[in-house]
């Protein structure tokens, strides 16, 4: 059942990213911005990153198990290294990312999520780390494959975004086989 | 086909004339072999060389991975973005590989 409403959670979340997050007055522009804009995603794509940093984080101060404690290490080091890429194309396109209720709305869900993580000892908080691993993955990656890359203008946006999608999709892959070690 | 082979012969014989050794007409020089790492994957992932060719890799993704020789052959290698490495192949041999970071990427140099 908490699983189900966990779910849930991430499913009401991502209707919201792929209807969008713009906010329209004129019905005729509306038909053209269903999805969210360049400098919405990038700002969506980076918190989401961040957020996985994060939780990475929080599992290397907990866990004591290797497994666990690798796959940690592991999102820390890649999300870093896409978000860094991210800051430079937003240096070099001279652009500022732009909080949206969609951002605001995953950071949320993430503080619900460490607060209840933290509380956690032992196998109880890694099969927890796991389980939000994958389902965080799935939702990211849908987000990205399924709204981001189509509403995306900015060619470059679009390859980086690309180049993320494999990035989390491998992750995708390890979370999965870390679930099975620690169930 | 026949011209081809009365050229290279012609051209042999030059080279004899010339006083190069005759080893040189007949073993191939060392090689560089090129191994992209994209899509988290090595490619090609199965690289047939010879004794003496250099191998070298390049990281093609945007996240650093790592090129380790099963069996310590070689000191381990991070890669980052756009860094590549290389490596000289003494011996005959299978000489498996794999990045640390993401495990299930894995390749092999066949020398011979
Ligand atoms: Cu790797």
């Amino acid at each position: 059942m908490n699983t189900i409403t966990k779910s849930l959670g991430y499913l009401a979340l991502a209707s919201t990213v792929l209807v969008g997050c713009v906010t329209v007055t004129d019905p005729a522009k509306a038909e053209k911005d269903k999805g969210p804009n360049d400098l919405e995603i990038a700002h969506i794509a980076y918190t989401a990153g961040n957020i996985d940093i994060r939780y990475a984080h929080l599992a290397l101060a907990i866990s004591e198990n290797p497994e666990i404690r690798q796959f940690a290490e592991l999102m820390v080091r890649d999300h870093t290294a896409v978000n860094n890429k991210a800051l430079a194309l937003v240096s070099k396109l001279q652009i500022t990312p732009q909080d949206n209720p969609t951002s605001q709305q995953l950071s949320q869900r993430a503080n619900d999520i460490r607060n209840e993580l933290a509380q956690l000892r032992g196998d109880a908080f890694d099969k927890r780390y796991a389980a939000n691993e994958l389902e965080y993955h799935k939702f990211v990656n849908n987000a990205v494959e399924n709204a981001f890359i189509p509403n995306a203008k900015n060619e470059e946006l679009k390859s980086l975004l690309s180049a993320a999608l494999q990035t989390f999709k491998a992750h995708e892959g390890h979370a999965s086989s870390m679930n099975k070690k620690v169930s | 086909m026949f011209r081809t082979l009365m050229i290279t012969v012609l051209s042999l014989v030059v080279i004899g004339e010339a006083g190069a050794p005759w080893e040189l007409a007949t073993a191939s020089p060392p090689r560089l072999h090129l191994i992209e790492i994209q899509a988290f994957r090595f490619m090609p992932q199965q690289t047939i060389v010879a004794p003496g060719d250099r191998i070298r890799w390049v990281n093609r993704d945007i996240v650093p991975h790592t090129v380790t020789a099963e069996g310590g052959v070689w000191l381990p290698r991070i890669l980052s973005e756009g860094e590549s490495w290389e490596f000289a192949v003494e011996a005959g041999g299978f000489y498996a590989y794999f990045c640390e970071f993401h495990p299930h990427m894995k390749g092999w140099l066949e020398a011979h």
